[in-house]
């Protein structure tokens, strides 16, 4: 029997609170740049003012400017865009390939929200007969995942998780399987949020962004002082293809996929201790077949919440347990992009490829009083480093956790890639 | 309403609901809303037909010569003024925002 394909990352495409594309991701996380900022009340339709992780002076019609780009929602322009900058960068035009090999696999935790809204005030305001088709075409939960089919010519398959923040990383791991038994020879695998003030008044209502308690309103994960989360939001799809496919086609990886890992903690918030991710990395780490004591850096989950960011630091060491060395370094680009959910995901996953390409280590910015319950190996400041393997995690509120072990490919810098 | 402020009327919100990018007036009564015309789709001729009842206070029924009358504003004029006729209309007023 021939053996499962090694899998690797050969494109990486970017909508973040840094800008469009990943050079201004590189750059911002490199420099332990904050790109968290004021949002305008009238703007985001917001009763009162507020810090997040805004998509700054995002013109789409830079992109496309045909009515029906423009007409769409905010997080499928940010999709369209992150696959084309992806795509380009994984030197794979659609156009030469056929589209029955392609599959797109997309995880969202909010998915499309001012849309959404809209859509169902109409309804409830003037009832169902005047319900706008086209808001439903483009509000439905697979609407992303079907205009990257139809704008790329994608046949292979088109899946949509909506399972939390980790959604994107169950998007990977079903890629993952789909490639290994060849159904399909190339994934898209997509993580995207959009800001709304409906998502930024819940999680308000339900105490869960900064400042809850009262304090400074910052995103400082692993910070004794941190009091709920920043909003954010973004795009990132990734090209994800057998390492012999992307050796044939004479392109470059990225970096190596060695190991997908999902579980749930299965108990409410205030049992919560973390054993979804512990069980995560350590399915990730098992399926790479390396033991944790090599892994280099670790692009945390932590968000500035009280709760996850204890939990991910007990599940760390737990899986680290006696051989957490100083070296098993440890941060959290969200204390400089805020919480995007699934696109903060693969933003994690984003960062560490940067790292391993670009031979540095991201840090935890607004980091200042350390918490005991987090204690870990934390970059406080940018540093240079070589860290050849990774581990991405993701985890949200509900226990549903996931991981990915990434490493490097020895190869050169990313070349042409924006 | 005349015939023109109709024929106005659906020009408007074909751009409006649609979010074209063209002015209103670059329509033209007798150009085809779809294929080599304006280029529409399908769900765009539904979104249509409820900015149509909305704004008219009319039901379009779902008959085979409709079509018809979806061939371009000039049609669709003739169409909105026969069923607001029908529905004995004492005027068409803005039905909603």
């Amino acid at each position: 029997m021939e053996p499962e394909p090694a899998l690797v990352i050969t494109g990486v495409g970017v909508v973040s609170p840094f800008g469009v594309g990943i050079g201004p991701f590189t750059d911002g996380i490199r420099r332990g740049k904050s790109a968290i900022r004021q949002l305008d009340p009238a703007k985001w339709n917001l009763s009162s003012s507020c810090t997040a992780g805004s998509v700054p002076d995002f013109r789409p019609e830079e992109f496309d400017g045909d009515y029906r780009f423009l007409r769409l929602p905010r997080i499928t322009q940010f999709s369209v865009i992150a696959t084309d900058l992806a795509l380009r960068d994984a030197l794979f035009d659609p156009q030469r390939t056929s589209g029955e090999a392609v599959g797109v696999f997309s995880g969202m935790m909010h998915g499309v929200m001012d849309q959404t809204e809209h859509y169902y005030s109409t309804i409830f305001d003037k009832g169902a007969k005047f319900a706008n088709p086209l808001l439903f075409q483009s509000t439905v939960p697979n609407a992303t995942v079907s205009e990257i089919s139809l704008r790329f010519g994608f046949k292979g398959m088109a899946l949509t998780i909506t399972s939390g923040a980790p959604s994107s990383f169950l998007a990977l791991k079903m890629a993952s399987i789909a490639l290994r038994a060849r159904r399909i020879r190339t994934a898209v695998i997509l993580g995207a949020e959009e800001l709304s003030s409906r998502t930024l008044g819940t999680y308000r209502l339900l105490r869960r962004l900064s400042p809850t308690r009262g304090g400074e309103e910052l995103s400082c994960p692993f910070d004794a002082k941190r009091n709920g989360m920043i909003l954010s939001e973004g795009a990132v799809a990734m090209i994800v293809e057998a390492e012999q496919e992307a050796e044939a086609r004479g392109v470059t990886p990225k970096a190596a996929i060695l190991g997908v890992g999902a579980a749930h903690d299965a108990c409410g918030t205030a049992g919560r201790d973390g054993g979804g991710l512990e069980g995560a990395m350590r399915e990730a780490l098992a399926a790479a077949h390396i033991p944790f004591t090599s892994v280099d850096y670790i692009a945390a989950t932590g968000n500035s919440s009280r709760v996850l960011d204890e939990v991910e630091s007990a599940a760390i060491r737990r899986v680290a347990g006696a051989s957490l060395r100083p070296h098993v370094r440890v941060s959290s680009i969200k204390s400089m992009l805020g919480e995007s959910f699934s696109a903060g995901a693969l933003l994690g996953v984003a960062a560490c490829i940067a790292a391993i390409r670009n031979g540095f280590l991201p840090p935890t910015v607004n980091y200042v009083n350390p918490d005991p319950l987090c204690e870990l190996s934390h970059v406080l400041q940018p540093e240079d480093a070589a860290p050849e393997i990774a581990i991405a995690n993701s985890a949200c509120f509900g226990g549903n956790s996931a991981a990915v072990v990434l490493a490097g490919t020895h190869s050169a810098p990313m070349k042409g890639n924006r | 309403m005349t015939r023109e402020e109709v024929a106005t009327a659906i020009r408007n919100l074909i751009v409006e609901r649609l979010h074209l990018r063209i002015s209103p007036n670059a329509i033209n009564d007798d150009q085809p809303l779809f294929g080599e015309g304006l280029g529409l789709d399908s769900v765009e001729a539904l979104e249509i037909v409820v900015a149509l009842e909305e704004r008219f206070g009319i039901v379009v029924k779902d008959t085979e010569d409709v079509k018809d009358f979806f061939y371009s504003v000039d049609t669709l004029t003739t169409y909105v003024l026969g069923a607001v006729g029908h529905a004995g209309q004492r005027s068409v007023g803005h039905v909603g925002n």
